[in-house]
């Protein structure tokens, strides 16, 4: 936390290392969420691509009310769901989701098969794209429902909620079990 | 059907595996950077430069404005540390002594003083009390212990040199204050010369050298429940006792004394030299429970260099000061003669950032010490002859502290005028650069109302700040805003002026639309210039 207030003071002073820095931190993790958010990963290379250039644009007049991290998250889930408006997609394309590797190691020590995993994503595709995003910005990257409803301009009952439903619909979708 | 937990759980687990998947390559990162970078220049280059120093003047002045008293003390501070007293001669009692610093690693002292504090209109004394500890070669931390304002008690900077970091912790309303220190500057007192700040064992080897300078032994005496070797020595009106462990010879307590009364005695307590002090009392980790914020300073490197020679030039007027019966230079010269500092050092600190064998760009001016508040009377200044009104130039106050401030301000400020005229003009010379900028952004509309004003670049409070003349009257507005006419003459429409509530003996300050200011001596010209 300290990191990154000291990192935003010296990028928003012009230190290109300090924009560099912060790109390296945080890249792999946008870049999950963009392909989450789009299972696209061209798409969500560009999102992360013009992330980065209107944050790098505007540092002089950046005013961060919440954590970096949540910030740039902010703008990447902003970024996909503009590229969908754009683009009038409103189903998910699967087949140009993230590869998926059978031998990952998971956390928890959850065991998932490969075909539990392609039965989660298929649910996941199927939930309306408010209540993915704010399950994905929470359980993904870790976002408070409170930052996230901030950055929406909704309440956090409202963020609760499609929460909530969302999860909801993903338990009445999925009827596999879980091995511990 | 799984429970809420397990399917949340599940989920987790999902996102995770997903995430771990997902790298940029090598090709992605090459092509974000590449257009990153010059977009963030670009984002520098596109600022106007004349935004920046009227919010930070402000800035600074609100923080100078709540730290007054305190920094009065930090000048003592200094002077406590460089100039109580050159050392009268080591004796041979104490050579041993002398050469176990040179291994001595770690060093912590209390240092207790009467200090004097302004207080708005009111002096006062007190008894100051402060830790200092240092840990070689890079970590330093101090700590005020006593304070007549309950939100100083307690205040403790750490300093990491090594990671060019410090941490201000404020126990009283429990916020912390984090700066970066890797543009932070010093002067090399013997060659004049910048470089990056580093710790400063000053405070340790003067008092070792005082250690070493006592020579009347006046025996073993107890203090605090343990046996130490009493000495004295007198050099002209000061008095230094130490108080000696005969076990290491290093001094536990050393006090100075003043003969003539001139000065109240200052003490050096708990003395502890190379014992073993923990990390953690140098940790940049706040506790918890504080609330951290990252100070910006606001200047870039080369203003902070400038800053550092105004700091270190303002530092050896306070010392010529401190030798000659609180009485400032006459001109710059003084201090080579006074043994202050040597010629070519001072040729060097005077001179520009990219020209340090060129002429000098520093001028000292001899300070008014009667006035009531020393923070705003100009000691040093850059030349500022050629260049423009809203171009900022460094300079030093009395009270010590430097800063950059617009030309137009500076002018205000080195004019002949009282205290108070000068402080209300200065306001009136800022409020005037924010007028003038709101004029270039809106098509060369004028505001209505000061409240236009309030925007991105300077916030309502700075405002009423600047119309209170820095709270000089009670807070109370001291400066009016008056909307010129479309078709006037710059250097005769008056836009601010001087609020009074019976006229001034001295007049009343008036800043016409081309930006200068007048004090008006007579009521009848005033009321028709603002009619």
């Amino acid at each position: 936390m300290l990191e990154d207030k000291l990192l935003l003071l010296k990028f928003k002073r012009g230190s290109p290392d300090a924009l560099r820095r912060i790109y390296e931190k945080y890249k792999d993790d946008l870049l999950a969420l963009a392909i989450a958010l789009s299972n696209d990963r061209v798409a969500a290379e560009d999102v992360l691509h013009d992330v980065f250039v209107s944050f790098a644009q505007y540092a002089e007049k950046l005013q961060l009310r919440t954590s970096l991290k949540s910030y740039l998250s902010r703008c990447i889930a902003n970024r996909v769901r503009n590229l969908k408006r754009a683009k009038s997609q409103q189903t998910v394309q699967l087949n140009q989701a993230e590869d998926f590797s059978k031998d990952c190691e998971w956390p928890d020590r959850l065991v998932m098969s490969a075909e539990l995993y392609r039965r989660i994503e298929q649910a996941m595709a199927q939930l309306p794209y408010d209540q993915r995003e704010v399950i994905i910005l929470h359980l993904q990257s870790g976002i408070r429902f409170r930052a996230i409803a901030a950055a929406q301009g909704v309440s956090i009952n409202t963020i609760q909620s499609r929460y909530r439903y969302g999860l909801d619909k993903l338990r009445s979708l999925l009827s596999v079990e879980v091995k511990k | 059907m799984k429970s809420a937990e397990n399917i949340e759980r599940l989920i987790k687990s999902f996102c995770a595996g997903k995430k771990a998947q997902v790298k940029t390559t090598t090709e992605l990162d090459e092509r974000i950077i590449a257009d990153a970078l010059p977009a963030q220049n670009k984002s520098k280059a596109t600022r106007p430069a004349a935004e920046q120093p009227n919010v930070w003047r402000i800035i600074m002045r609100s923080r100078m404005t709540q730290y007054t008293a305190a920094a009065v003390i930090i000048i003592m501070i200094i002077i406590g540390i460089v100039e109580l007293g050159e050392p009268i001669g080591a004796s041979v009692a104490f050579a041993a002594a002398m050469d176990n610093i040179k291994q001595a690693r770690t060093f912590s002292c209390t240092e207790i003083f009467q200090a004097t504090y302004q207080d708005g209109e009111k002096h006062g004394k007190y008894l100051l009390k402060q830790k200092w500890m240092f840990k070689e070669p890079d970590k330093e931390r101090h700590e005020t212990l006593t304070s007549p304002w309950p939100r100083y008690i307690g205040e403790t900077t750490i300093m990491d040199y090594g990671k060019r970091q410090q941490l201000e912790l404020r126990p009283f309303d429990k916020t912390a204050e984090f700066r970066d220190m890797s543009s932070d500057y010093e002067v090399d007192d013997n060659t004049g010369m910048l470089r990056l700040t580093q710790l400063s064992t000053s405070l340790r080897d003067r008092l070792l050298e005082w250690s070493a300078g006592a020579v009347k032994d006046l025996g073993r005496v107890k203090l605090d429940d343990r046996t130490v070797r009493m000495l004295q020595s007198q050099k002209d009106n000061r008095v230094t006792t130490v108080w000696i462990d005969p076990g290491t010879n290093f001094p536990v307590q050393i006090e100075l004394k003043w003969t003539d009364q001139s000065r109240g005695p200052v003490m050096y307590s708990s003395i502890q030299i190379d014992t073993e002090l923990d990390d953690d009392l140098f940790s940049l980790e706040p506790p918890e429970g504080f609330t951290v914020e990252v100070e910006d300073p606001g200047w870039s490197v080369n203003q902070q260099k400038r800053l550092a020679k105004m700091m270190h030039l303002g530092k050896c007027c306070m010392i010529y000061a401190n030798r000659h019966n609180d009485q400032y230079p006459s001109k710059f010269e003084d201090f080579v003669t006074g043994g202050i500092i040597t010629d070519e050092a001072l040729r060097k600190v005077r001179s520009a950032l990219d020209d340090p064998d060129g002429p000098s760009v520093i001028q000292y001016r001899q300070p008014d010490t009667s006035v009531s508040d020393w923070s705003y009377e100009v000691l040093l200044y850059e030349e500022y002859k050629d260049r423009s009104a809203d171009d900022l130039v460094a300079v030093t106050m009395l009270d010590s502290h430097a800063e950059l401030i617009p030309v137009r301000v500076l002018e205000q400020y080195l004019k002949p005028w009282p205290a108070d005229k000068k402080t209300v003009s200065a306001c009136m010379a800022y409020l005037y650069g924010h007028y003038n900028n709101y004029a270039k952004k809106h098509d060369g509309q004028y505001p209505r109302e000061l409240s236009d004003l309030v925007g991105e670049d300077v916030s309502n409070k700075a405002i009423t700040r600047l119309q209170s003349a820095w709270g000089q009257r009670d807070g109370r507005q001291v400066i009016q805003y008056r909307l010129p006419h479309a078709d006037a003459e710059p250097s005769t429409e008056v836009i601010f002026y001087e609020i009074y509530d019976q006229w001034p003996g001295d007049g009343a300050v008036v800043c016409y639309a081309d930006g200068h200011c007048e004090i008006i001596p007579e009521q009848n010209r005033f009321e028709e210039l603002i009619k």
